[in-house]
């Protein structure tokens, strides 16, 4: 099927989904058609667990069931348009809001090239597309985890290939900007709603994050929803909105684990309102409907729900290839790489301060973080809520900020990475309240109206040299393998293993981009997240490597020889041909450093190299 | 010459406007600074 057909048919099956799923909620307001489609990206993504599980992926099941959700279309028939004036400023940020449109279909045209994405979240339906079924990964952080997002990819790519693929990231990566302007609508004028959705939008982690395959933009989406359905909740008496929340907040647990936060912390709302325990129970039943399939598909694969978090506490099955020592690997990489800063009070205080103004490496906030608004906006926000204290008390923002500060206060002292990206799920329903409460502080619009302009004028510059490669390939006519040896660390070897290795063959590899780039069975044998190749595993002996080794079925290597030198010196590893390339590119925005190559060897595993020694 | 209070008044709001504007002036910059790099790596590659 045409990608754009793929693309128009799941991105209006999802939004027919969100309408039934409003319908049976009796859920109304400004808001409708953005939250439906939300909703429906959640839907679509729950209902297309159900093909691969039953092994059947082929593309009418993905299509029936994103054009079974064309009827909820009649029921956001009612859906009304902006009507009031446009302003000269409205212009200028439809311009704005165009231009970085345009710069997320450039990006959608070319081939992936983000590093996460070429690792799991595409890699991962791939692999399914591949097998014909549901596959588990037994690699903690990228493998076993809730891939709820990642059902949508696969559907994309059954239906429409790679291009449908990168197509609906762009699309869904709207969806919580659009969400966020038609919330902020509520309390502010058409141009500044417009403003922030626009500020959201070109937001370095949206940037970054939404036309690639990362969750967290998609899951900003899912948490707006869940917060407005505490919103629907507060002002109805019955459990509706309780419902909406719990279907909201499922969502965003079955997109990433900090997801579980959301659901606890909507869950901890609702219980304070009227009626919480009837409420929190509906909403406890929505979440774990929506939510849940990843957590029992992991614990039916490894014992653990939430793999490998609860090493030790629970039982894992038997043959479940993890032990202490992958743990403490595990956790020593996780705490090196993922969280490497202290988490004191004051760490507290100096986080915001430290993630704009003079980021750590480790948490990757020059490139891919949140902006300066919320900071310029922060003495002009706590003075109008202290203004208007009197008013707050019952209303929905307040409900907002209860989420942002929980979620902060959880995450930041709790969570698995202190990448300022993760953070993203939260920032719609940070600076919405934000926005609205500094407006309303007395004589500073035009300071922040100019802040905001600025915001979105440095943030704009900034698309801009995202769009370089977009660009050049375009503009040069580039083909796809040469996009990708441009852009992607090392892929030029993927390309040539794909030309060069025979159909059958099963590869070892130790460079994560790869798993998506290279057309046969693959298997990073990362020595931190996976513990069923062992190579660093001295007193394990070449002979339990060898056995492992059989186990995957691996017959060739690509890049090992350096890391099985061992191996290499045994006769275990024949040494086939080596690939020259370019080195990887010091920044993909910025493009190559120099004209230095690197080379990369593959190798064919000869499994009789022990009995002839 | 404005009476007493209306000139605190006055000079209230200005020095609030003058704080405001010195505020989001000094956030953009600090956070400008940090994208200095990048800027000449790009300045020098034009350049060159």
């Amino acid at each position: 099927m045409s990608a754009l057909f793929v693309l128009a048919l799941m991105t209006a099956g999802a939004a027919g989904w969100g309408g039934l799923i409003l319908k049976a909620l009796k859920v109304e307001g400004a808001w409708h058609l953005p939250l439906a489609f939300t909703l429906g990206i959640g839907g679509l993504g729950w209902l297309y667990f159900l093909p691969p599980a039953a092994a059947l992926v082929g593309w009418p099941f993905f299509a029936l069931l994103a054009a079974a959700g064309l009827p909820g279309l009649w029921f956001l028939r009612s859906a009304r348009m902006d009507c009031q004036p446009a302003t000269p400023w409205t212009w200028c940020l439809w311009l704005i809001g165009l231009f970085i449109m345009a710069v997320d279909l450039a990006e959608a045209l070319a081939p992936p090239s983000d590093a996460d994405s070429l690792a799991y979240h595409f890699a991962i339906p791939a692999q399914m597309l591949a097998e014909g079924r549901l596959v588990f990964v037994p690699r903690a952080a990228d493998g076993a985890i809730p891939l709820l997002q990642q059902m949508t990819y696969l559907g994309a790519l059954v239906l429409g290939g790679e291009q449908a693929l990168t197509l609906w990231c762009m699309v869904s990566g709207w969806a919580g900007p659009w969400l966020a302007y038609a919330v902020a609508r509520r309390w502010l004028e058409r141009d500044w709603a417009l403003g922030l959705a626009i500020a959201l939008l070109c937001l370095p982690a949206q940037l970054y994050g939404a036309g690639t395959g990362q969750v967290e933009s998609r899951m900003a989406a899912f948490t707006l929803a869940a917060a407005l359905g505490l919103v629907a909740s507060q002002a109805g008496r019955d459990w509706r909105g309780a419902v909406l929340a719990g279907l909201a907040a499922g969502f965003a647990m079955a997109s990433k684990y900090p997801g579980l936060l959301i659901v606890f912390l909507c869950g901890l709302a609702l219980l304070a309102q009227r009626n919480g325990l009837t409420k929190a129970v509906a909403f406890s039943l929505a979440a774990l409907a929506a939510g849940s399939q990843w957590y029992v598909w992991n614990w039916i694969n490894t014992g653990d729900p939430v793999f490998p978090m609860l090493y030790g506490l629970v039982p894992y099955r038997p043959g479940v290839a993890w032990d202490e020592t992958a743990q403490a690997a595990f956790r020593h990489w996780a705490g090196a790489i993922e969280a490497p800063l202290s988490r004191g009070l004051d760490d507290l205080v100096s986080y915001p301060l430290m993630a704009t103004f003079r980021p750590h490496p480790a948490i990757d906030s020059g490139r891919t973080g949140l902006g300066i608004l919320p900071l310029l906006l922060a003495p002009f926000a706590l003075a109008g809520a202290f203004v208007h204290r009197r008013g707050l008390a019952g209303s929905p923002l307040l409900i907002f900020a209860g989420l942002v500060l929980g979620f902060t206060l959880l995450w930041f002292f709790f969570g698995a990475s202190q990448r300022v990206r993760h953070y993203l799920p939260v920032m719609a329903l940070l600076l919405i309240p934000m926005l609205v409460a500094a407006l309303r502080c007395g004589s500073v619009r035009p300071v922040i109206a100019a802040a905001l302009a600025a915001t979105i004028l440095i943030q704009t510059a900034g698309q801009a040299l995202f769009l370089r490669p977009f660009a050049q390939r375009i503009l040069a006519g580039q083909s796809r393998d040469d996009f990708l040896v441009a852009n992607v660390p090392l892929a030029f070897a993927a390309l040539a293993a794909n030309r060069d290795l025979p159909a059958e063959a099963r590869l070892v590899i130790n460079q994560r981009q790869w798993l998506y780039l290279i057309e046969r069975p693959t298997w990073f044998v990362t020595p931190t997240q996976q513990a069923v190749v062992t190579l660093r595993r001295d007193e394990l002996g070449p002979a339990r490597v060898l056995e492992q080794l059989r186990s995957i079925g691996a017959t060739h290597a690509l890049g090992m020889i350096g890391e099985m030198e061992a191996f290499a010196r045994l006769g275990c590893l024949k040494p086939l041909t080596i690939y020259e390339g370019p080195a990887p590119p010091a920044s993909r925005t910025l493009g190559p450093s120099g004209a230095e190559t690197v080379t990369v060897d593959l190798a064919a595993i000869d499994y009789d190299c022990l009995d002839r020694k | 010459m404005a009476p007493l209070p209306e000139l605190a008044s006055v000079m209230r709001k200005r020095l609030t406007a003058l704080a405001a504007w010195a505020w989001v002036i000094l956030g953009l910059a600090l956070y400008l600074w940090q994208f200095k790099d990048i800027a000449g790596t790009l300045i020098t590659r034009w350049l060159a």
